[in-house]
Formats: structure tokens, C-alpha cells, sequence
């Protein structure tokens, strides 16, 4: 995280919380194998008093990012893809880099779960 | 070696779809030489963003979608998203319509019934072929239609007039109407020559074949002399349309006509060839447009996409691709002519060129994610000055589509 | 450089809407202002290319260059265009009378049975010498026809 993109502001605190969210939301995340199993679609954040703001956990899915759609559009986002939400917490990050990769599995964390849903069916045909 | 040598040739045989032939022959025909300066800037234009596209792709593991999404943020993007999906299907039936057209020569079956055979076939082929069988058996099969540049080297262009028609410059014409015309016919062969889907397509097969910043001399490479190679195609098809369709008087719609100029000189063995490479190359622009969508929706939502899975562990992307060919057909199967579907997904294409031109010229020019491998000054100026271009042909794109009645007149 | 990217798409894309937007009013307003410009040289400049083409096939069926099928789909797939135009024809025969719409409208209706012909006796490139005269004739005629009704 390079010191040029550093916006102005008073605390280090907030100037790392805002490089965090430019460098992990809307980032793919993958798991513990390297499959991909969403992108950042929100951020869990908390107001500390000693470093205030500080990312919690990801949000992934559905109900994710409808909320960062205006409402009308929201309303039929969720008519085609559902509410489905994931939380991470932060200490399921292993590292941040181009993505966003975790420590376990996607199953595990209960992500990707459409995926593995599909698949079973998906399965049955030859060549699945 | 061979591998280079395969996709310089693939990517010359992907070059053409039904769009970019019924455009050029019809540019031929309609404006002589007028418009191969236009060829030429459109064939740069895609070897600029190809090149960046594979490289970044090749460099940072990322194809375009995840790009957008994480360049743009998550509202911009979902409008550039639903606007490509929409182009990519709509080009999509338009091939599907014409690979039904062609085989109606072979065989004479109602024109529905090839739709529906058409549309099997090629759900089979992405799901047995792998990714690589894919791209070279369509790619290497559009290479057919060389039979058009013996064509037109048949046809004895003046070489000296052909050559002077590369500057840009404006012919003189009879009438207001002719330059909206030729206005329009210069944004749409520019834009079917930068196809996006072309694009997409390229940058996730450069993840789907595994690349890495070692290859980015390959990807130069194969981007430079395949797209060129490719664009002979495209200039052969204007000089047939100046030199054979022209005096005839015929500003051909059907793909069947076009191949009547391979017939002329070569007899039914050309005809037979010609027929051959559309086919060949309008099923490849089918399945690329249908991958394309599906690549860009999975990427920008965070599935597991690609062919290098088996589709069971990338079920979502596979459901998305197989909708898209099913969706694509849908459309076709209403009766509608695909060479009219072609043309107005020709026109849309443009205008959502610079939404996705824009993040991928950002992302290849930042050092700080592409370190040695940023654009250099050669690929800034021309990205640049591209950009340029076609944010003008995007915003003149409908305009002009309106003011020349749908592109006829 | 991320918010410059949105910004700079949003503005695209707001450029892009603006410039549908202004090319359909402006399209509206000539159309409920203006003399309604006529379309019909876009239909008769259509029925001279698929003369033509028909012409084209006539003559490499006759030559042998063009299989029988290939000749008998592509004169069927030509023949129903044909149909569409000639309706347009009529249906400006009848509304507006217009004088160009009179003398081509027979024209498209002989072009039409001629195309049908040549789908038929595709099996027999014999047959096709006389319908290639004939279509011959029939192209003579439309492409100074097509000319003279383009605007400017």
C-alpha cells in the first residue's frame, strides 16, 4: 500500500480503515484452494475510539450488495438472486493481495454454497 | 513454437463473424475502397486493447470482468455488465441465425429446425470440447475463408488505389443522406472490427490457458500478427464487395450471396469453402459471445468460472452459458432476420466500448499492480488516443443509427 | 484512481444516454414537424439488390458453379424477402400513390415468381438461362429506378 494513494485526512487510524476499503472491497476472495467463492460486496466496520474505524468482517453475497443499490433496483435484484448473506469475520483473513484469500475452506465458511448445490445436480449429467 | 504459430492462426481465423462479413461486403460495395482507412484504424484499435487485455491477464491472473468491478466499483459496473451481457446475447442469436442460414444451403430443412439443431450442437461442443479444442478447432476452421482473398486478388484491384485508400480521408459524395451513411457504415465497421466480446473472450482464455508474465512477448505476438492477418480477411471481403458486388449491383444481406463470389471464380469446390469458413467462423463467434457473458458475469459476482473445471465445480458459470445460448436461440426463433439482429448488436457494442475499454487501460497503465509490465509510452498513446475514438464512434453510434433509418438509407 | 474510474464511466454513461436520448427527440421532431420524408428509395434500392442477387444465382446455376440445393435454398431465402418487399410496395401503391411505387410494384411481383421459379427448377441448370434473361431485363430497369428516388 503505497504512500501516493493515501488520502489527506487527520489519523492514521481513519487513513488505514479508507486504504482497506479501497484495497478490499469489490476485490475477489478466494479460499484456503484457491477457488473463488465471492467478491467483497460490503464491510463489517466498527467505531474504536482509540483507531476509529476498523473493518470486522466481509460481507458476502446477495444481501450484500443489494444495499448499495438504489431501493427500486434492490427490489429486483432480490426477486432474481435472493438475500443471501455471508459475514467473515477479519480474522478468517489469511492475506491481502490482488485478492482477497482465506485461511479455510469455502465450505467450511459457508460460502459458494449455490455453487455446490447446482453442482450435485450437474453431476448427473455425463460429462458433469 | 507450434503453439505460437496455432494462436497467430486462431486468432486470424476468429478474426471475421456474420456482422463484420455483411458490413465490409456491403462497405465494398456501397463505397468502393472509401472505407479501408477505417479497417485499418479499427484492426490497430484491437490489437491496442487486445495486447493490454493479455497481458494484464497474463501478469496479474485477472480477466477483464474482476478489472471492471474492482476498478469501477459495484453500480458502474453492473450497468457496464447488464449492458455487455445484453450486446453478447444479442450477437449470439445473430450467429446462431446465420449458422442456420448456412446449413439451409447444405440441406434444405425449414429455417427453424436449423435453429434449434444449431443450438444443440454448439451446447455440446463447449460442453465436451475442452477450452483449447474449442478455440482452435473454430478458429482454425474460420481460416476458410482465405478462399476470399484469392478471391480477391481474382478480382485484380488496382494496388496503388487500394493502397491510397489506407489514409483517412472523406470521399465525395452525391448527398447529406450518402455522408450520414457513410458516417454510420465507418462506426460500424469500426466497431465490428473492436468487437468487445473479442476482447473478454481473449483475456479469460489467457487465464483459461494458464499464462504468466512470461508470456506477454507471446500474447504481443500472437495479438499483433493474428490481427492482422485477420483484418487481410476483412480488407478482402471490401475490395470483393467494390470489385465483384458492386457493379452488380448487389449490397448483399445473406451469407449465401457473398459466397456466390467464391463460386464465380472458383466454382462449386469455392462456393464449398466459402460456406465452409462461415460456418466455421460464426459457430466460433457463438460460443465466444456465449462464454463471454457467462465469463463476465461469474467474474464480476465472484463464482468459479472456466472450462478448465469440470462443470460440476463451476456450476453456476456453466448454468450461465448454457442460458445464454438457450436465450440467444429464443430471440432467433422469433422470426426475426439475424443480419438486422447483427447489425443493431454491432451498433450497441459500440456504445458500450469505452465502459469496458476505460478500466482496462487504467489497470495496464498502473505500476503499481503491473510493475515492469505497465503500459510504456507506445501503449499509453495509443490507448489513449483510442479511448478517444471510440468514446466519439459510441456517442455518434446511435445518432447516426436513427438519422440513417436503421443503417439503410 | 479508483473514484476517478467510476466517475469518469458514470459520465460515459450519462454522455452515452443523453446522446440517445437527444438523437430520438430530434428524430421525433422531424418526423411530427417536417415533410415526412419518404422511405420508399430505401425499399426500391433493396428490391434492385435483390434482383441481383437473384440474377447472381440464376447465373452460376446456369454456368454449374452452384450446387442444386445451394440454389434451391438461397433462391428460397431471396424469395421471401421478395415477398416482404413487394407487400411494401403494395401498401405504398394504395396509401400514396406514388408514381415510382406503381412502376415497381409489377416489377416485384415478376422478380418474385422468378425467384420461386429458379427454387424450383433448381435441378436443372438448363432452365435457369431463360429466367436469368428475363431477370436481367428487370434489374436494367430498377437500378436507374432505385437512383433517381434517392433523396439529394
Amino acid at each position: 500500500m503505497s504512500g501516493a494513494s493515501r488520502t489527506r485526512s487527520r489519523s492514521a487510524g481513519i487513513d488505514r480503515s479508507i486504504h482497506l476499503v479501497r484495497d478490499v472491497v469489490d476485490h475477489e476472495v478466494v479460499d484456503a484452494h484457491q477457488l473463488p467463492c465471492g467478491s467483497v460486496d460490503d464491510l463489517e466496520l466498527e467505531l474504536d475510539p482509540r483507531d476509529g474505524l476498523r473493518p470486522v468482517a466481509l460481507l458476502i453475497g446477495p444481501g450484500a450488495w443489494q444495499r448499495r443499490l438504489p431501493s427500486w433496483l434492490a427490489v429486483i435484484a432480490r426477486w432474481i438472486a435472493g438475500s443471501a448473506e455471508a459475514r467473515v469475520p477479519w480474522s478468517e483473513i489469511a492475506y491481502i493481495g490482488e485478492r482477497v484469500a482465506l485461511r479455510r475452506t469455502a465450505e467450511e465458511l459457508g460460502l459458494g454454497s449455490a455453487d455446490r448445490r447446482l453442482g450435485r445436480w450437474i453431476a448427473r449429467i455425463p460429462g458433469g | 513454437m507450434l503453439e505460437l504459430f496455432l494462436g497467430i492462426l486462431t486468432a486470424m481465423g476468429g478474426f471475421v463473424e456474420i456482422g463484420e462479413l455483411t458490413f465490409a461486403v456491403n462497405a465494398g460495395s456501397k463505397f468502393g475502397y472509401g472505407l479501408l482507412w477505417v479497417a485499418a484504424v479499427g484492426t490497430i484499435g484491437i490489437i491496442v486493447y487486445g495486447e493490454m487485455a493479455g497481458r494484464v491477464a497474463a501478469v496479474r491472473g485477472q480477466p477483464v470482468f474482476n478489472l471492471i468491478r474492482e476498478r469501477v466499483g459495484f453500480d458502474a459496473g453492473l450497468v457496464t455488465l447488464v449492458a455487455a451481457v445484453a450486446v453478447n446475447v444479442l450477437t449470439c442469436a445473430a450467429e446462431i441465425g446465420a449458422i442456420a442460414l448456412v446449413w439451409q444451403l447444405f440441406v434444405d430443412w425449414p429455417y427453424r429446425a436449423w435453429v434449434a439443431v444449431a443450438f444443440v450442437f454448439l451446447a455440446l461442443a463447449v460442453w465436451v470440447l475442452p477450452f483449447q479444442w474449442i478455440e482452435r478447432v473454430f478458429g482454425l476452421g474460420g481460416l476458410l475463408l482465405v478462399v476470399f482473398l484469392a478471391v480477391a486478388v481474382m478480382e485484380a484491384p488496382d494496388l496503388a488505389e487500394v493502397g491510397a485508400a489506407f489514409m483517412p480521408r472523406m470521399p465525395a459524395l452525391e448527398s447529406t443522406q450518402e455522408y450520414l451513411l457513410y458516417a454510420y457504415y465507418s462506426v460500424a465497421l469500426l466497431s465490428s472490427i473492436m468487437l468487445p466480446y473479442e476482447v473478454y473472450f481473449y483475456s479469460s482464455g489467457a487465464v483459461e490457458d494458464r499464462w504468466k508474465p512470461a508470456d506477454v512477448r507471446r500474447n504481443r505476438l500472437i495479438v499483433v500478427l493474428g490481427f492482422v492477418l485477420g483484418s487481410l480477411l476483412c480488407v478482402a471481403l471490401i475490395i470483393v464487395g467494390s470489385q465483384f458486388f458492386g457493379p452488380r449491383h448487389v449490397e448483399p444481406q445473406l451469407p449465401g450471396v457473398v459466397a456466390t463470389s467464391a463460386a464465380a471464380h472458383f466454382g462449386v469446390a469455392g462456393l464449398l469453402i466459402a460456406i465452409g469458413g462461415m460456418f466455421f467462423a460464426f459457430a466460433g463467434a457463438a460460443i465466444e459471445t456465449a462464454l463471454s457473458a457467462a465469463y463476465g458475469i461469474a467474474q464480476f459476482f465472484g463464482w468459479p468460472w472456466g472450462r478448465f473445471r469440470p462443470p460440476r465445480e463451476a456450476s453456476r458459470f456453466t448454468i450461465t452459458w448454457l442460458a445464454v445460448f438457450a436465450l440467444a436461440t429464443a430471440v432467433i426463433l422469433t422470426g426475426v432476420d439475424p443480419v438486422s439482429v447483427v447489425e443493431y448488436s454491432i451498433v450497441f457494442s459500440v456504445v458500450i466500448l469505452p465502459l469496458t475499454y476505460l478500466p482496462l487501460l487504467l489497470v495496464a497503465g498502473d505500476r503499481r499492480i503491473m510493475g515492469e509490465y505497465a503500459n510504456g509510452p507506445i501503449a499509453r498513446a495509443l490507448g489513449w488516443l483510442y479511448m478517444g475514438i471510440v468514446t466519439v464512434a459510441a456517442l455518434a453510434a446511435i445518432p447516426l443509427l436513427i438519422l440513417t433509418h436503421g443503417g439503410q438509407g | 484512481m479508483r473514484w476517478h474510474a467510476a466517475r469518469w464511466v458514470r459520465w460515459l454513461q450519462v454522455a452515452v444516454g443523453l446522446s440517445i436520448v437527444g438523437a430520438l427527440g430530434f428524430a421525433t421532431f422531424v418526423a411530427v414537424t417536417g415533410k415526412p420524408q419518404s422511405t420508399l428509395y430505401i425499399t426500391l434500392g433493396e428490391l434492385r439488390t435483390r434482383a441481383a442477387e437473384s440474377l447472381e444465382i440464376a447465373r452460376g446455376s446456369a454456368a454449374s458453379r452452384l450446387t442444386p440445393n445451394f440454389v434451391r435454398a438461397q433462391a428460397a431465402q431471396l424469395a421471401s424477402r421478395i415477398a416482404s418487399l413487394r407487400d411494401a410496395l403494395a401498401d405504398a401503391e394504395t396509401h400514396d400513390g406514388v408514381a415510382d411505387a406503381r412502376t415497381a410494384r409489377p416489377l416485384s411481383e415478376r422478380l418474385l415468381a422468378l425467384t420461386r421459379e429458379l427454387a424450383e427448377r433448381a435441378d436443372t441448370p438448363s432452365a435457369a438461362r431463360p429466367i436469368e434473361r428475363e431477370l436481367g431485363a428487370i434489374v436494367e430497369r430498377l437500378v436507374p429506378l432505385a437512383r433517381s428516388a434517392r433523396p439529394g
